[in-house]
């Protein structure tokens, strides 16, 4: 099962949000959609969830157009909000109601939800007594609690401490691994790295990158290692542009908090660097090629920082 | 369908538990039992008064009246004195309420101390002297005592003959005109403030919703059109069960305290339990709140601040007061031909046409042909409504205009 985004444009008045957009997020696995702020993520999530109706493409699950009354979807938005003043137990019980789901499994699938995020005890309390995080949780129960087909997050992370957003990706790890189809955009890389196979990048409303990270990272150079040697790094670094196949070999060196990153003139060059680095009496605790990060890749291709 | 009663469940309950509801609907019973008991309240007051034992001293100077005819006139515990200074000091000491010195015939003299009223006491000595010179005048013409007493116990007969618009006879639906004015602006009023606090909480809720960014997860889990039908049905029912309650509450009131006869104001507030006037109040309201309530829904999910909440009341609020002041005036002459015309228009017919049924002055054919506008106007403001709604619900910022108010409706449904 897949779900595909396909041709997908979309204007709100002469401003031209999506310019035909089209991607695939297969059943198993979760994609991170990655863009700068007004690239048009959430535009595209709410064409997914059906809030906004794309002004053309199609949007297709298993090849055939989906059919939303079919499909159970959940859906995180980035404009986070409940009810402040009902229970918490009262707004899941009513939104897992809203979306199909009896009395009974909805109170059991929201106490099971709320006792794996550790916020059984919130059940009876009005949400406008609970923390921001702590709400976020809840809304994160909630997108999931009818077990959804499709998952749809739009920055879950956001907000969320560390003890909480660990918490939360253990949430959405198990989705994928159920064989959801998980979509979610993030500004935080190291979560989208950390349980992404695949990315897509937006940037003005076009997709500029599209694939399995893994690959997309294959297709940079590898011509950066880092050397973390036993003692004084700068000392280190002293000693090896002292020998005389450092010109040839390194364009250029840096030391970070005791580890050396050397940019090799041509990726070739690793084996001669490899064999400088044995001709040194000083000893070498690690070597590594750097590959570059996903926000180096995403510095690249949406033209700023995040 | 299931998402409907879902999400109306949902507002019943969170409207029906609200302080404000509660508050309102305890302070709405108890007038509706509190309203119902006055005239009987009155009465018994009245009757107290009469039968409390007021002490009466009477100084008859000419020596016409005794102390039961007096009694039968004022209060039964009448003694004469033979000069006026012992009565006064009587009423100073406190031993008598009042004291009276009748000069002649037709000057009294009344002493009373303590502020106490002598207004039901002056009504009765002057029919008392009145009925005694008539008496004297009457025999001086050699008039017998059994003609006077005929002459004086002449009363003209009337009766009221309502007719309906068909020229029928019709029954006086609850007592006199009047008093079915009353019934009918009492029964506006609650109309009134019903259709505007219902209205103003559908705002609250939507607008709060919009605020608190609720509503776009709302729109995921449920479509559009049922969120609002279940909203508006949900604070209907809320709204219909306040006025079940305080029908009861009436009615109950009515049944246990109602039946009061009496004169003038007394008699004007004798309000009897009529079935068909409380039935068609029910069925008016209901009619009314949904059509009211469809508007308010469908403008709220325009605007996503609490700021701009009441300026989008404007529009329904006009509405209901033109009904609600349409209706006032038009019970001055129910059968004008603007108000028959005006009744017929679903926007004003929950105020003018139950107005005119209150007073008797409407059809059945007349009602059944408002019932079904009203409900086939419902029928269209839920759907321009559910346009309007699907659109609004993801409008943020600035208050919409009228253009563009327009423009979503006349858009594609996308």
């Amino acid at each position: 099962m897949e779900l595909s985004l396909q041709h997908i444009c979309k204007s709100f008045g002469k401003k031209e949000v999506l310019k035909d957009i089209s991607f695939t997020v297969k059943a198993g696995q979760a994609m991170g959609y990655l863009g700068r702020n007004g690239a048009g993520k959430t535009t595209t999530l709410r064409i997914l969830s059906d809030i906004f109706r794309a002004d053309s493409g199609r949007v297709l699950l298993g090849g055939a157009p989906i059919d939303r009354d079919k499909v159970r979807l959940g859906y995180l938005p980035e404009e986070r909000g409940l009810y402040p003043k009902s229970k918490v137990g009262e707004q899941m019980m009513y939104i897992g109601r809203l979306r199909g789901m009896d009395a009974q499994s909805a109170k059991k699938g929201a106490m099971a939800l709320l006792e794996e995020l550790e916020a059984a005890e919130y059940w009876p309390r009005k949400l406008e007594t609970l923390s921001k995080g702590n709400q976020q949780k809840i809304q994160l129960a909630i997108a999931v609690l009818h077990d959804p087909d499709i998952v749809i997050l739009d920055e879950p992370f956001s907000g969320l401490d560390p003890v909480n957003a660990s918490m939360l990706k253990r949430l959405i790890v198990k989705q994928v691994e159920r064989g959801k189809i998980v979509l979610f955009s993030s500004h935080q890389m190291p979560y989208v790295e950390e349980f992404c196979e695949h990315i897509c990048i937006i940037n003005q409303g076009e997709i500029v990158l599209d694939g399995k990270i893994r690959e997309i990272k294959k297709t940079y150079p590898r011509n950066k290692v880092a050397v973390w040697p036993e003692g004084d790094a700068a000392a280190f670094l002293r000693a090896l542009e002292g020998q005389s196949a450092w010109p040839n070999v390194a364009a250029a060196a840096s030391v970070t908090n005791d580890t050396i990153v050397i940019t090799m003139k041509m990726e070739r060059d690793k084996q001669a660097l490899m064999q400088m680095l044995a001709n040194m009496t000083l000893g070498v605790d690690r070597v590594q090629v750097v590959e570059p990060t996903l926000e180096d890749i995403f510095v690249e291709k949406a033209g700023t920082s995040v | 369908m299931k998402q409907i009663l879902t999400v109306l469940r949902f507002e019943f309950m969170t409207f029906a538990r609200s302080g404000a509801f509660i508050g309102i609907t305890i302070f709405m019973v108890l007038l509706a039992l509190i309203g119902p008991a006055i005239p009987r309240a009155i009465q018994l007051i009245n009757g107290l008064n009469i039968a409390a034992e007021r002490r009466i001293a009477v100084v008859d100077t000419a020596n016409r009246f005794d102390t039961e005819t007096i009694s039968g006139y004022v209060a039964p515990a009448v003694t004469l004195f033979g000069d006026i200074r012992e009565a006064r000091e009587a009423v100073v000491s406190g031993d008598y309420h009042y004291a009276l010195h009748l000069h002649g015939d037709n000057f009294t003299l009344y002493i009373t101390a303590m502020g106490i009223s002598v207004m039901n006491m002056e009504a009765g000595i002057a029919s008392m002297l009145r009925d005694r010179y008539r008496f004297e005048a009457y025999s001086a013409l050699g008039i017998d005592a059994d003609t006077q007493l005929a002459i004086a116990g002449f009363f003209p007969a009337s009766e009221i003959m309502n007719l309906s618009p068909a020229g029928d006879i019709t029954e006086d639906t609850a007592g006199g005109f009047v008093t079915n004015m009353i019934f009918s602006y009492v029964l506006s009023f609650v109309l009134y403030f019903g259709l505007l606090a219902g209205g103003s909480y559908i705002v609250t809720t939507v607008v709060r919703e919009k605020s608190t960014k609720t509503m776009e997860l709302l729109i995921t889990s449920c479509k559009a059109g049922h969120l609002m039908n279940g909203k508006v049905l949900g604070v209907s029912a809320a709204i219909l069960t306040q006025l079940a309650l305080m029908v009861s509450s009436a009615a109950l009131s009515m049944a246990l305290f109602g039946g009061v006869e009496g004169d003038g104001f007394l008699g004007m507030l004798n309000l009897t339990f009529d079935p068909y006037i409380m039935g068609m109040l029910v069925v008016f309201f209901f009619l009314g709140f949904l059509i009211y309530a469809y508007i308010y829904a469908a403008l709220s999910s325009t605007v996503s601040r609490m700021e701009d909440a009441s300026s989008i009341q404007t529009l329904p609020m006009m509405l209901v007061m033109g009904g609600f002041f349409m209706a006032i005036f038009g019970m001055t002459n129910p059968g004008a031909l603007w108000v028959n015309v005006v009744s017929h228009i679903p926007f004003f017919a929950p105020f003018v046409m139950f107005m005119r049924i209150c007073l008797g002055t409407a059809a059945v054919w007349e009602v059944a042909i408002s019932v079904s506008a009203q409900i086939l106007t419902i029928f269209a403001v839920a759907w321009l409504g559910a346009r309007i709604y699907r659109m609004g619900t993801l409008m943020y910022g600035n208050k919409p205009r009228i253009r563009d108010l327009c423009s979503i409706l006349l858009a594609p449904f996308s």
